[in-house]
This record gives C-alpha cells, sequence and structure tokens, in this order.
C-alpha cells in the first residue's frame, strides 16, 4: 500500500472509531427505550457488536501488507504436493494431478484419496504420481476428515515442505517457484495464495470469488503476522507441523495418561462387578489388573517415563490373563481397551500424532492459529497461481459456508484466540475478527426486526430526536462505508459481500449454534466435502426460505407502516426514516433471488487452464499407454 | 485382534541403527523396517541414537509413530546410545517426557520392567508460576 493511501486508511480508521464511540456512547446513554426493552435492547446490542466488527476490519487495515516480488526459490528444496480428494470425479482429479506434476520446480505429486478407488490407484501410476489412501490401521478409529487424509500422508512422506491442493484446484507449472523463495527466512511456516474461481461470472450471483479475503483482509492480516492457512493453494513447512504436533502431543501426554487411568480403574471396577455374578473365577484377573493401574497411577506421581508406565501396564496386564486362561474370554477385550486408551503411543488412534489440527472441521485456521502461537510466521502471497472451482449452485454453496462458520465457530468457544497463550494482541485480534463476524447473523435479525416492530406497531426501538440521531448515525455510517472502499482497494464485489454478510443471517445462526453444540453438548459436526459440480436439487427459493419470509415481512410491515402514517395514526418522519431503513434491508436481502435462481456458469466462462493432452488415454484405459513412472 | 493377547515378557529383538540426521527421511525407513519386522509378530526393536548428529521434529514424530506402530502389535521401540546432539535439542524435554534413551543396550532390554527410576519430581505450587514470561518455539535448535 503506497504511503498515501495507508494515510488515508489510517485517517478514516481513526475517523470510524472516533464516529463510532461517540453514536454508540449516545446510544446507550439516553435512547434505550426501557419500556419496550425486548426490542430496544437487542438493537443496540446489535450496533455495539457493528462498531466492534468496524473496529476489528480497520484495525486490520491500518498495517495492511502489499509484498515485493518474492526471492527465487533456492535451489535443492524436497516437496511433497498433496492432492486431497474424497469423493470428487476422477477427471477432476487427474486434471489437477497432471498440471500439480507438471510444475516447473523439482517435487513429488501425491493424491490422497480418501475414497480409497482402485481406479484412482491404477490412474495415479500410469500418469506418473503417487498414491496415498489410509490403511488398516484406521478402521474403526476416527478419521477426522481432511485433516485425517493429510496427517496420514505427511506420516508417509518426507519432503521439507508440503503444498495442500484441493481435488479442484489446478495449479499454474510456476506455482512452486514462486513461494519457495519465502521459506528463505527459516521462521515462516506457511505461505497462503488467493483461491480464485475461474467458473463465476462477472455479476457472481453466489459471492464465490472472496477478492474482499482474498486482497485486502489478507493483506491486512499479513501485516500483524497473522495470514490465514485456508486449506488450499499454500505451501507448508514440515518441519512447522510437526513441531506444533509433537509440542501438543507432549503438552497433553501426562495428562492424557492420567485421565485415562483413571477412565480404566472404572471400567475395570464395573467388569468386576460383573464378573462377581457372571464368572467369579475371572475376578482374580481384573484384581491384578486394578492393582497394575494403582502402580501406574504412583509411577506417573513420581514422574517415570510415560512409555515405561505403560508398557510395564501392559506386561502386567499380560500376565494377570495368562494366570486364569480360561478367564481370556471374558476379560481380554476389556483389558484391551483400557490399555490401548492408557497407550502414551495413543495406539487407540490410527496415528500417534496429528500435526493438522483433528479437533475442528476448519483445520486449516486452527492450525494457522496454533503455529502462530508457537511463534512461526506466515505469508500471503497475493498472486493467483491456482484456478478451482466454486459451488454452482446456491444449496452447495449454502452448505459450504455452513461449514466454514460451523468449524470457526467451533474454534472460538473451543480455543478462543483471546486465551491461546503465544499469540500477539494483533494475532489474536486477527483471528477474533475473522470468527465474530459469523455473529452478524445474530445482529442482522436485530436490524430486521426493530424496524418490522415500529411500522407494524408503533414501538419506539429508541427514544431520540430524528435530527439528533442523523447527525449522530451518518457519521459513522458514512465513515464506515468510506474506509470499506478505500481499504478495499478497488476489490469486486464489496457490495455482494455486504450482501451476503447480512443475508446468510439463518446460516450465520445456525452454524453459531452447531459450534457451540459441537464444544459444550458434544454434537458431531459434519464435513461436508463441498460439491464441485451442480446438484440437480441444488437451485430453487426453497433453500432461501427464511430470507424470502424476512423480505416478504419487510414489504408487509412496510405497507402497514405507511398506511398508518397516511391515516395519522404514526408519526411521519420516523416512519420515512424506518422505510429507508427497511430499503436497505431488502438491498441487502434480495442478493438471495439471484443466487437462487442461478443456473451455473455459462459458456463463455472458459477454463484458463487447458485440459492435458493424456486425460482421454487414462480415462479410457483401452486406449492406454502408460508413461514411466516417476517415483 | 488383540494386542494383549500378543505381548510377551520375552519379546525377540531387532537391531537398528539411525546415523547423520534424526528427520523425516531416516525414521521413514526406520518405520518400514519396524513394520516389516513386526508382520510375524510382536517385537522389540532397539534403535542405537549414538551417531545422530542433528534433530529435528520430524524426527522425533517418526520415531513415536514407530512406537505406535510397534505398540499396537504388541512390541515396543527402545532408543538407546549417547548422542550430544538429542542430548542439546529442545527436543530432548519433548522425548524424554514420553521415553526414555537408554544409555547402554543391555539397559534398553531391560526397558520398562527394571527398577523404575524418577524422572524429574512433580514441581510445587508457586505463586510466580503463574504468570511466566512468554517463551516463544521458532522451531528447534
Amino acid at each position: 500500500m503506497g504511503i498515501h493511501k495507508q494515510i488515508l486508511v489510517r485517517t478514516l480508521a481513526v475517523l470510524v472509531v472516533s464516529f463510532g464511540l461517540i453514536y454508540i456512547s449516545w446510544r446507550w446513554s439516553g435512547t434505550v427505550a426501557w419500556d419496550a426493552w425486548w426490542i430496544s435492547l437487542p438493537l443496540v446490542a446489535a450496533e455495539t457488536y457493528s462498531l466492534g466488527e468496524s473496529t476489528l476490519y480497520a484495525v486490520t487495515m491500518w498495517n495492511a501488507r502489499r509484498r515485493p516480488p518474492p526471492p527465487p526459490a533456492l535451489p535443492g528444496r524436497t516437496v511433497d504436493v498433496f492432492i486431497a480428494t474424497y469423493n470428487e470425479p476422477l477427471e477432476l482429479v487427474l486434471k489437477t494431478a497432471i498440471a500439480a506434476r507438471d510444475m516447473d520446480y523439482p517435487h513429488e505429486t501425491w493424491i490422497l484419496d480418501d475414497g480409497n478407488r482402485s481406479g484412482f490407484a491404477s490412474a495415479a501410476r500410469q500418469i506418473g504420481v503417487g498414491y496415498i489412501t489410509r490403511g488398516p490401521e484406521w478402521d474403526g478409529r476416527q478419521r477426522f476428515a481432511k485433516a485425517g487424509n493429510v496427517n496420514n500422508a505427511l506420516s508417509m512422506t518426507t519432503g521439507e515442505f508440503v503444498a495442500i491442493l484441493d481435488a479442484d484446484q489446478v495449479p499454474e507449472a510456476r506455482f512452486l517457484d514462486r513461494v519457495l523463495g519465502y521459506f528463505d527466512a527459516e521462521e515462516v511456516a506457511f505461505v497462503q495464495t488467493p483461491q480464485h474461481f475461474w467458473n463465476v461470472p462477472d455479476r457472481d450471483p453466489l459471492g464465490s470469488q472472496a477478492e474482499l479475503f482474498y486482497g485486502p483482509i489478507q493483506q491486512g492480516k499479513d501485516g500483524w503476522d497473522a495470514a490465514f492457512f485456508c486449506g488450499s493453494n499454500a505451501v507448508l513447512r514440515r518441519e512447522a507441523l510437526m513441531a506444533l504436533g509433537l509440542t501438543r502431543y507432549t503438552r497433553t501426554a501426562t495428562e492424557h495418561t492420567w485421565s485415562a487411568l483413571r477412565r480404566g480403574r472404572s471400567r475395570l471396577q464395573d467388569l468386576h462387578g460383573e464378573l462377581g455374578r457372571r464368572h467369579p473365577a475371572a475376578m482374580p484377573v481384573v484384581e491384578q489388573a486394578m492393582a497394575a493401574v494403582t502402580r501406574a497411577e504412583q509411577q506417573l506421581r513420581r514422574g517415570d517415563v510415560l512409555a515405561e508406565i505403560t508398557f510395564e501396564l501392559r506386561v502386567s496386564f499380560h500376565a494377570a490373563a495368562l494366570a486364569v486362561p480360561e478367564a481370556m474370554e471374558d476379560v481380554v477385550p476389556e483389558l484391551d481397551a483400557v490399555l490401548e486408551s492408557v497407550d502414551v503411543a495413543h495406539t487407540d488412534q490410527a496415528l500417534a500424532i496429528h500435526p493438522m489440527d483433528t479437533t475442528t472441521i476448519t483445520e486449516d485456521m486452527a492450525t494457522a492459529m496454533h503455529l502462530h502461537a508457537m511463534g512461526w510466521g506466515s505469508v500471503y502471497h497475493h498472486e493467483v497461481l491456482v484456478h478451482g472451482l466454486a459451488p454452482e449452485d446456491v444449496s452447495t454453496m449454502l452448505s459450504q459456508r455452513h461449514r466454514w462458520a460451523a468449524g470457526t465457530m467451533q474454534v472460538f468457544f473451543n480455543d478462543n484466540p483471546l486465551f491461546l497463550r503465544g499469540l500477539t494482541l494483533a494475532q489474536r485480534l486477527m483471528y477474533l475478527s475473522t470468527m465474530t463476524s459469523y455473529l452478524n447473523g445474530f445482529a442482522a435479525m436485530s436490524y430486521i426486526a426493530a424496524p418490522v416492530v415500529f411500522l407494524v406497531a408503533g414501538t419506539y426501538p429508541l427514544t431520540a430526536s430524528p435530527v439528533v440521531f442523523f447527525c449522530l448515525f451518518l457519521p459513522f455510517f458514512l465513515s464506515c462505508q468510506l474506509l470499506f472502499q478505500v481499504a478495499g482497494n478497488g476489490s469486486k464485489g464489496l457490495w455482494r459481500g455486504q450482501q451476503w454478510s447480512f443475508a446468510l443471517f439463518p446460516t450465520w445462526i445456525a452454524a453459531t449454534c452447531s459450534g457451540a453444540a459441537a464444544v459444550f453438548l458434544g454434537k458431531h459436526l459434519t464435513f461436508s466435502v463441498t460439491a464441485k459440480s451442480k446438484q440437480a436439487a441444488g437451485r430453487g427459493f426453497q433453500h432461501v426460505r427464511l430470507q424470502l419470509v424476512a423480505m416478504a415481512v419487510l414489504v408487509v410491515s412496510s405497507g402497514i407502516g405507511i398506511a398508518r402514517a397516511a391515516t395519522g395514526e404514526a408519526p411521519l418522519y420516523p416512519t420515512l426514516i424506518t422505510l429507508a431503513w427497511v430499503a436497505l434491508d431488502l438491498a441487502l436481502l434480495i442478493v438471495v433471488i439471484g443466487a437462487a435462481r442461478y443456473r451455473g456458469p455459462g459458456e463463455e466462462q472458459v477454463d484458463p487452464m487447458p485440459t492435458p493432452d493424456e486425460l482421454p488415454s487414462v480415462l479410457n484405459p483401452t486406449t492406454l499407454t502408460p508413461p514411466p513412472a516417476r517415483r | 485382534m488383540s494386542t494383549l493377547s500378543r505381548v510377551s515378557n520375552t519379546l525377540s529383538c531387532i537391531d537398528l541403527t539411525v546415523t547423520g540426521a534424526l528427520d523425516a527421511t531416516t525414521v521413514l525407513g526406520i518405520r518400514q523396517e519396524s513394520a516389516k519386522a513386526a508382520t510375524d509378530g510382536p517385537i522389540l526393536v532397539l534403535l542405537d541414537v549414538a551417531a545422530v548428529t542433528t534433530v529435528g521434529a520430524s524426527g522425533v514424530v517418526g520415531l513415536l509413530e514407530v512406537l505406535h506402530l510397534l505398540r499396537a502389535r504388541g512390541g515396543d521401540l527402545r532408543l538407546f546410545g549417547s548422542s550430544a546432539a538429542l542430548e542439546t535439542t529442545r527436543l530432548q524435554a519433548h522425548l524424554g517426557q514420553v521415553t526414555r534413551i537408554y544409555g547402554t543396550r543391555e539397559e534398553a532390554v531391560d526397558g520398562g520392567l527394571g527398577p523404575g527410576r524418577a524422572r524429574h519430581l512433580a514441581p510445587g505450587f508457586r505463586w510466580h508460576r503463574l504468570f511466566p514470561r512468554r517463551r516463544r518455539t521458532l522451531g528447534w535448535s
């Protein structure tokens, strides 16, 4: 950002915060309509929240960083390129894999097939790339969706750097050359590049391009050394990921062993009681096992080495079981389960260590946050080097946004950046601003309900003179919009972004509730893979019915309000102000109409990455001529 | 299959040695050899780390994955040998909490069944520990 632009942005940022503080102080101090607190308080709370969001946006833009061209990639780096797939069609995955294979910088390409499809294995062999799928050690274990898929691949590969691509993200040949140079700085853990979608028309009816995020916002976060890792189109340093996994593992190892021993004792006590009724001869086995657990707890208190404690426990259990051979069938399964949960090597899981965060369905953000908390750095490289596919129908888009939001709110409730040790204040704010943006659903509800209540029932959500209100509100509102536009730096889709931020209020509310339920009630959050093609039932107004209901309510209440003003039942100026408010709400919500009617990209959308010549022969085995293997 | 039914007080041993860098590449080799050795039953892998010259987080994670693999099959991994690189790295703090590096092969064979030795005493409560200076970890030295 040029110096003049930066001065302007900072000036606007100061104005936004100043005007906002004046306005919100006035609102809280003398305008809350306490006799209608049920609408007045949610409204003023929503406005306070919006001020908070504007302030966080101002902080983000304060330090926006436009990086100079990156240094050239040093030769001799070893790189693994991972293409993560679950249920995408072979043609799509192969196109990405061939483009990845053909990248200029020397590397190894791997298809990580979480769907374990045999056709993929042979196709990978034919095009000369590696193929990794989960082994039998994952059977019956938690799989952790994409994070588990990547962790599995990390445990089987050795490159110093790992590039991660979603199945539909086709890289340009220069991708690695453009980003590897940043890793000359040893503190850089990952480099993120933009996600750009070629199948989105200019009017972008589903709000897919996110030019504001993959531009000024990421640059702003980068300025505070808090660029986000977004799960694809990024390169990560293996040592950073492993250091993170190791630190998390050892930090919790003793605590994990303690709690597993406690749970194990409880299970053995239950088994002991059950055997008393069913098979008394087997009871000594469980008594010896409980004695072994007691010994293990003593050793743990003494600070003995965990691997020795758990190995000795295993040997003791084994000796106890052998002492009464006829009891084996009754006790061994339970003893096994106790041992697996206690073992320091986490034998109850497929891997001992999970470098990518597995506690949330937005593993990318959580992993980046913990890397930052460890002191690792990050880079946002603002250059489109990968071309992908965006959702082509409103249903898929909503499902994708819900997953992002629910996972993010899961991290917000479970691993809040305000309390995570190691982050700088600015990094905390950067993560907080993204997480709290999803609370906008509740604010939007207030902004829809308040004018309706006034127009229909004549209940004032605030008590103030319209003139004073305008004098205090307009400077705040206008400076916010100005900052948004100036800091947006010409990004397309700024208005579209505001529309979706407001219109997706049902999704944000549902996702916040899902995230909270996952953390506080232990409900499972599903990682739904974004469909890469148009879904038959994905279009239509039924997917946005809540927004349509809100629009209908706004229109009807406007009619009632006009009638009330015409008959003198309602005051004119407050009614006019409220109608303007309704118009703004409708202008924001109307985006869902175009989205519901969207039929996918037209012929004018052309894939910038040509289909590889060899693709048809790989897809059609009868014309197969396998190239020499690269591995 | 039950891992308990496969554990034994007298595990058969194989000896492996790691030389030079303890990193992702070397531990992948150790893992493959360990997996091969463990196909016929529980096995105790004795890994000589005396000749290790550099240590990376990938190497330590890889070792823990080898431990995981062997334990899941009723076996074990024991490290032995004196390595200045391993002793001076900050990773030792992580590794030492989980597993021990024995001085000699004989001690490693004896392993968890020998008399227990205190790793450290649990620290007493101190008010000043509630407000420690933040320590940042930029990788591993």
